[in-house]
């Protein structure tokens, strides 16, 4: 089934075509890596389906419902859940919370709520609060819980930034540049955790512009090059694709 | 139907001394990249330095003047050093500029108002002489005075800025403040350089001002919220939208006043400020600002 | 010993502008420079209400509260659009056209001739007419002010405000309207506000444009930095600090002349060393960045 499916789009900055006629789909449960040179459109593509860009041209179809013109917190709520190439965490806020703010509330978080302290609120507060302690015992953040975000080293950020995305339940998961600057301890850390959302069913699309790191986790790859598709199909496949080689030619030896 | 003329008039006056501080306060934001209103204060003791050299010590007025206008450079240069360098050292927010420059506006305005007192004072000496007739209005000699230094003033910056060598590192920090680091250029230096610069524009925008009007200690505020909306509808970073705001605001406020009464002036300017802030930020002339990278 | 009151009450009254700007500052980290237009809103309000169709103070107080948080509803606009510092701007623009409409449209304010003879409050048919039933009266309205704003900032709602704070984007990716807190927070902070001008107006029983001037918001918004930003605490500290040390300028027997610009040249350095270097306030966990 397909969950994501994004059809001709199109976006051009000052003459640029950032975007060029880009179509492909993303099937249900599966892992998809979106690869290519820097510079590629890959980062504005998230941009485009997440709702945070306008596309000049093309739709975005989410679980069989049309996002392409939704704002990014109501594209959130459908089930896109993103993270950001530059890591957006919220700084001066507590490990805990910054997890507790993907989490749904039923009316907790109303402003009648909060003012009138409503007992379903508190209710939902602890129940949250148990929910954000699992989810970081998954990311294995526990020991972290009470820090501040902004103290956390670079690769305890990219887990919390999943952890945090994990919290919204979103139907897939867009991850940009997932273990970009980690140790290789915790590269094989984050595979896993993706795995292990592969298994529980997730549908998982991630940024990488290292091809060579993809080849064991990713089921099919799709490479992008100014914009364009230049590839999509199986790693093995892709490997062996003479325009993928040229893009990549002077980078990455393969 | 004179009437329109003079209003006319006296709009140009005021948007090419509104367009003098836009100017200086527009040079600042280009390098510095953040909205010094502390400009206001500098412009006010222009003015100040002025009155005490010229009317207080009775020096000659062109050495007068020319020692004000230095000294309101050195004024602009310390806020920057002693202020905004140790928060560019921090990589602050462009808000936390802006209420440091609050800050310092509101100190050295009451420390004018503190040594000098809240008497006007006024730098206008001997009688008042007949204006001459011009297309209906009547403009005296101060008053051509002030305009034709204006745009010499206006003239000299241009050439500066475009044309030598300190203009063009101007530039390059303006427009791409990393690159011009990469091939050697000192961004502090180029920033002090335009503190120098914008700060006497505005002590001798407020010099000039003060041949016409009276001097008084928040002199400043007017001006320098004159100036920030000048820059904005001008284009912040445009030296020709310098100009055109200013005049633009000039006009708009006396021309207003004829049939809204005078104290309102204000309020329009604001509005015409947030119309422009919510529709066209980027101004007339001016760069596009940049938005936030996702 | 009044004198003292008449210093709590003031204190009281700032310490409920110094609250509701912190839930708009503080916590949200918005770039609220004209907040002292809402308190000019509730203030005149009232006032016009009392003395032109002698309407009862407490109806007033209210009318006006809601009057200054549909003002706060339009403030709010500009924030959905403008950054930090542009967003200063603009609201402090906002706060000069209010602040011109009391002084220029004569016709309705007087303008800067002010409205003299504003009624006090009365509780069955008891005046609250000297310095200790006001003072009651103000601390009341400081309690109420406290445990609602309280309330708002520690709940998830209170959460979600700290992460528009922190990083709109972000909190957009999460799922939260970020526009929809983005009015609430002004209606609210503006609410109160229009509250603390009708116990301004009430109190001193004359108000002119002279006291809500773009200083005095200014003055507001370096009593909730000072105090710390996202702290209540802080307020309570912050405004009261700034209320009692100018008093003190006065108790060493300095003319008016000297004390008036004295006083703003310690708020003005003050404002310069927070920035530089302590940017948390007195008790704020949040740093402006």
């Amino acid at each position: 089934m397909t969950m994501l499916q994004v059809q001709n789009l199109y976006k051009e900055f000052d003459g640029i075509k950032a975007v060029d006629d880009l179509s492909f789909t993303i099937e249900e449960n599966s892992i998809v890596a979106l690869v290519g040179p820097n510079g590629s459109g890959k980062t504005t593509v998230f941009n485009i389906i997440s709702g945070f860009l306008g596309a000049d041209k093309g739709i975005v179809v989410l679980d069989g419902k049309d996002i392409s013109s939704m704002s990014p917190f109501k594209i959130a709520r459908q089930g896109i859940g993103r993270t950001f190439q530059n890591i957006r965490l919220f700084p001066q806020i507590l490990v805990l919370d910054n997890v507790m703010l993907g989490l749904k509330y039923k009316t907790g978080d109303r402003f009648s709520s909060a003012l009138f302290q409503s007992k379903r609120m508190k209710k939902e507060e602890v129940e949250n609060t148990r929910k954000a302690e699992d989810l970081l015992k998954f990311a294995g953040l526990s020991e972290k819980r009470d820090a501040l975000a902004e103290n956390l080293s670079h690769g305890q950020r990219k887990l919390l930034e999943l952890a945090r995305i994990l919290a919204l339940e979103p139907k897939i998961f867009l991850l940009d540049e997932p273990i970009a600057g980690l140790f290789p301890e915790t590269k094989r850390t984050m595979f896993g955790l993706i795995r292990k959302l592969k298994e529980s069913g997730k549908t998982i699309l991630f940024i990488e512009h290292d091809l060579h790191s993809v080849m064991d986790i990713a089921e099919k790859i799709i490479v992008l090059d100014h914009g364009k598709k230049i590839a999509e199909g199986a790693p093995e496949e892709i490997i062996k694709n003479k325009e993928v080689l040229k893009a990549y030619l002077g980078k990455e030896s393969l | 139907m004179q009437m329109i003329q003079q209003l006319m008039l006296n709009g140009i006056i005021a948007g090419i001394i509104y367009g003098l501080v836009a100017l200086g306060f527009t040079i600042i934001y280009r390098t510095a990249k953040f909205f010094h209103f502390a400009h206001g204060v500098v412009y006010a003791a222009g003015a100040y330095l002025t009155y005490t050299l010229f009317i207080f010590l009775e020096l000659n007025p062109l050495i007068s003047f020319f020692l004000s206008i230095v000294f309101a450079a050195l004024l602009g240069v310390a806020i920057d050093r002693f202020v905004y360098f140790p928060l560019r050292k921090r990589k602050t927010s462009n808000l936390v500029f802006l209420l440091a420059s609050f800050g310092v506006f509101i100190f050295l305005q009451n420390l004018l108002q503190l040594i000098f007192g809240a008497q006007i004072m006024t730098l206008r000496t001997g009688s008042v002489k007949e204006g001459h007739h011009f297309l209906g209005a009547v403009i005296t000699d101060t008053q051509i005075l002030i305009i034709i230094s204006s745009l010499v003033l206006f003239f000299l910056c241009w050439l500066f800025i475009q044309k030598t060598k300190f203009g063009k590192a101007i530039r390059a920090v303006s427009d791409d403040p990393i690159g011009a680091r990469v091939v050697g250029i000192n961004s502090e230096k180029v920033i002090m350089i335009a503190f120098a610069i914008g700060s006497a524009l505005a002590g001798a925008a407020g010099i000039l001002i003060s041949l016409e009007t009276n001097i008084e200690p928040t002199m400043g505020m007017n001006a320098i919220l004159k100036g920030i909306i000048a820059s904005i509808i001008g284009g912040i970073g445009s030296i020709p939208g310098a100009l055109f705001g200013g005049l633009f605001i000039g006009l708009a406020e006396n021309l207003g006043i004829w049939k809204i009464q005078a104290g309102w002036k204000d309020a329009i300017a604001f509005v015409i400020l947030i119309l422009f802030l919510l529709l066209r930020p980027s101004g007339i002339m001016g760069v596009k600002t940049e938005k936030e990278k996702i | 010993m009044e004198y003292l009151i008449h210093i709590l009450i003031i204190s009281g009254i700032y310490i409920i502008l110094t609250l509701s700007l912190n839930l708009i500052v503080g916590y949200t980290g918005l770039a609220a420079l004209g907040h002292i237009a809402f308190a000019c809103v509730g203030a005149y309000t009232s006032s016009l209400l009392a003395l032109n169709f002698g309407i009862s103070p407490w109806i007033g107080l209210i009318s006006g509260a809601i009057l200054a948080s549909i003002l706060g509803a339009v403030v709010a606009y500009p924030s959905l659009r403008l950054r930090g510092d542009y967003l200063a701007l603009a609201t402090f623009g906002l706060g000069v056209i209010v602040y011109s409409i009391a002084k220029n449209w004569v016709g309705l304010t007087r303008g800067p001739m002010g409205l003299p003879g504003i009624p006090s409050f009365s509780i069955f048919g008891y005046q609250i007419s000297n310095v200790w039933s006001y003072l009651i009266l103000v601390l009341v309205f400081v309690v109420i002010t406290f445990i609602a704003i309280r309330n708002i900032t520690s709940s998830p709602f209170g959460r979600i405000l700290k992460g528009i704070r922190e990083d709109e984007i972000a909190s957009q990716a999460m799922g939260k309207n970020v526009n929809h807190h983005k009015i609430i927070v002004f209606v609210v902070g503006a609410f109160f506000a229009g509250i603390a001008g009708s116990l301004y107006a009430h109190y001193i029983s004359f108000i002119d444009p002279s006291s809500f001037t773009i200083m005095e918001s200014i003055t507001v918004l370096l009593m909730v930095v000072f105090g710390g930003m996202g702290s209540l605490k802080g307020s309570f500290v912050g405004a009261s600090a700034l209320i009692i040390l100018p008093e003190l300028l006065r108790f060493l027997g300095m003319p008016n002349s000297v004390a008036a610009p004295l006083r703003q040249i310690i708020y003005g350095l003050l404002l310069v060393i927070l920035m530089i270097w302590r940017p948390q306030g007195l008790m704020g966990k949040y740093k402006f960045k």
